[in-house]
């Protein structure tokens, strides 16, 4: 250290002992403190200029397409297209199906890797199946969902192009996200609970099932409610296996072989191969009304299930609140 | 193979059955053990979904090479990608998405890294917890509507920018650069979630050291807290850019949809660099399969094209393990359920559209 500082002693800034000098050590600090003060300002304006740019996306997105916005526009179907009723309930109906198939099965994977699994070479590969399932792009998923689940060469199931091979490629699709949300409100439960329950006399399944499940539904609900959210915006992996246009007359049914096509798809089609006169603007109107679903299920839905949760589930909550 | 398939889905009706009765008449100790069957298959479905994808996508891919009678070379060297001429050369689709990946990283990383930091270190409270809903909004707007806001906000300005520097009308905005700033702002909140956490994870008692010994907020933050998350950072960095790679939709709007060019040609004279559009993987794999017919080098080499993809998602998810096991901090195992590990749940590479 004294070798050091004689070679970088600057005159008059290091005494002969080798140290910096009091001037030089408050210029020194005068110098962290500007840079300081400038980092701060910088990274105070990174935060509101993505903010105002988020927001500018959504304004500009809602009022581009707002013109059209009206209640026949969102519930009925014309035969020339122009109107976006099937397309929304499509939208939903896929929504609700593979949440119902998705949700269950990524909780029992969860429960298994949370409560169950050893240290064990199935627990590893199904870690590892997960995570590589959640890299998987979502446009192979779609090839795949259509190889898979719609046609029925080469050993595809044979379901058609319809509604049913998009929920069931979707719920590949967020199966590990669904996986990984569920371990994260498993992993939420405090110890004590477990313990408890087990000092009670409960065997494993009636702690899972009727403590911990019940204990990890407020965070279960979050993570599920912005899953959702992501779905509604799913094009990729949607278009083949559903197809991209719904009759115009047969839509409003529980049909699950029927073909579907969601809001998203809906718009791709329009912005690529948009038939009709006013498809430019049928398009943004319907991107006005992804946008207003997505601001309903992000902040809507989720401030509502925060509500929710703080009533039920009490102490607990309080005390788990996310930061 | 239907063969099989028929039996085992009549294996699994029966196993169904028996299952679903042992468990409603058979007491609690058999109620236990179905169950715990039960969760094992759920996550055996989760391994067989994956093991069925490779499957699929592997068996068509290597048809370009067997059937097709394509070489490897061929179809990684060759720079004419027109399958309907018999011509699948893969060159220019793979540098695209190398390009606007490589683009949309290394303008995203710094601007996350720099989010989070003012998230965990900067921000008072009311501010962090009004970034999370700010970041939860970026990572759900549908790929598809980043197209649309590209084609009309960020093309016309690349244009601009562009035919402003050069003084001529050469250029329309699709390329690399726009596909690049728009996948950019893609990934920042999947980079800025996992940074949070990783910051936001590291023991108070650094902060506290550093702070101790005099140095500033951002002293601190510089030497202290960046290159201990830096490896939490780095995964992120990981999972972004697998994201990136498999992003289609916003980056067929913007990318100009041509396989015929590379994204910057080199001139003699002025300009010197000219932008071109082009195409990436995902984007060629999305506009080719439409008109696709089984059998056809078509649809082999978008099989194929596919099984790239893929290759290089199973990479980045095997480094993004690689490096996560190598520091303390682990991104897929959030011990604490903080509001940045949901974010970070929901915006990893499973929500590409």
């Amino acid at each position: 250290m004294g070798t050091l500082a004689k070679d970088v002693a600057v005159a008059g800034s290091e005494s002969r002992a080798g140290q910096p000098t009091p001037d030089a050590r408050a210029a020194r600090r005068a110098r962290a403190r500007l840079a300081d003060r400038i980092v701060t300002y910088t990274l105070w304006g990174i935060a509101i200029a993505l903010t105002g740019l988020l927001a500018y996306f959504i304004f500009y997105t809602i009022q581009q397409g707002a013109s059209l916005i009206n209640w026949r526009f969102i519930t009925q179907s014309d035969v020339a297209g122009d109107l976006d009723g099937p397309e929304l309930f499509n939208t939903f109906y896929i929504l609700i199906f593979s949440l119902l198939i998705c949700v269950p099965l990524g909780l029992g994977c969860a429960i298994y890797l949370v409560e169950y699994a050893r240290q064990g070479i199935f627990t590893t590969i199904v870690r590892f199946a997960t995570e590589t399932l959640a890299g998987v792009p979502s446009i192979i998923l779609g090839l795949f969902g259509f190889i898979f689940f719609a046609s029925s060469v080469n050993g595809g199931l044979g379901f058609g192009v319809s509604r049913l091979a998009g929920t069931f490629t979707l719920v590949i699709l967020n199966l590990p996200l669904l996986v990984r949300v569920s371990e994260d409100a498993l992993r939420s439960v405090p110890g004590e609970l477990r313990e408890a329950s087990a000092a009670l006399g409960a065997n494993k399944f009636q702690t899972v099932a009727r403590v911990l499940v019940p204990a990890a539904i407020p965070a279960l609900t979050t993570g599920v409610i912005l899953t959702a959210g992501k779905m509604i915006g799913e094009t990729a992996a949607l278009l083949y296996p559903a197809g991209g246009n719904s009759s115009p007359t047969g839509w409003f049914s529980l049909n699950p072989f029927l073909p579907g096509d969601t809001l998203a798809v809906h718009l791709y089609e329009l912005r690529a191969e948009g038939i009709v006169p006013n498809a430019q603007q049928i398009a943004n109107s319907t991107a006005t009304l992804l946008i207003i679903l997505l601001l309903v299920f992000n902040l809507g839905l989720r401030y509502l299930a925060g509500l929710l949760n703080r009533r039920l589930a009490g102490a607990s909550a309080r005390k788990t609140r996310n930061k | 193979m239907n063969l099989i398939l028929r039996a085992f889905e009549i294996l699994a009706a029966v196993a169904l059955v028996v299952g679903v009765i042992v468990f409603l008449f058979g007491g609690t100790k058999w109620r236990s053990r179905v169950s715990q069957i039960a969760f094992a298959v759920c996550a055996a479905i989760v391994l067989l979904s994956l093991v069925t994808i490779l499957y699929f996508v592997g068996s068509h891919s290597f048809q370009t090479f067997t059937d097709q009678h394509i070489t490897l070379g061929q179809f990684f060297t060759g720079k004419v990608w027109n399958p309907d001429n018999g011509q699948v050369g893969a060159v220019i689709p793979i540098v695209g998405t190398l390009t606007v990946t490589l683009l949309a990283v290394l303008i995203s990383t710094p601007v996350s890294v720099a989010l989070a930091v003012f998230v965990t270190e900067i921000a008072p409270t009311w501010a962090r917890q009004f970034m999370q809903p700010v970041l939860e909004l970026f990572a759900g707007i549908p790929s598809i509507v980043y197209g649309l806001l590209g084609i009309e906000l960020i093309v016309p300005l690349v244009r601009y920018a562009y035919n402003y520097l050069v003084g001529a009308f050469l250029y329309a905005g699709f390329g690399v650069v726009a596909a690049g700033l728009v996948l950019s702002l893609m990934i920042l909140p999947t980079i800025t979630s996992i940074s949070i956490d990783a910051i936001g994870s590291l023991p108070a008692g650094l902060r506290e050291a550093s702070l101790a010994l005099g140095a500033t907020r951002w002293q601190t933050i510089r030497r202290t807290l960046i290159p201990a998350g830096s490896s939490g950072i780095f995964t992120g960095v990981i999972l972004g850019t697998g994201r990136a790679i498999g992003e289609t939709l916003a980056v067929a709007f913007l990318v100009g949809s041509n396989p015929g060019s590379f994204p910057i040609q080199f001139t003699n004279s002025f300009p010197y660099f000219v932008l071109y559009p082009t195409s990436t993987i995902t984007v060629q794999i999305f506009q080719d399969f439409k008109e696709a017919t089984p059998g056809s080098l078509d649809f082999d080499a978008v099989w194929t094209l596919a099984f790239v993809l893929l290759l290089l998602s199973l990479l980045l998810v095997i480094a993004s393990r690689y490096v996560a096991s190598r520091s303390a901090f682990k991104a897929t195992n959030a011990t604490r359920p903080r509001g940045a590990a949901k974010i970070a749940a929901t915006t990893l590479p499973a929500t590409t559209v």
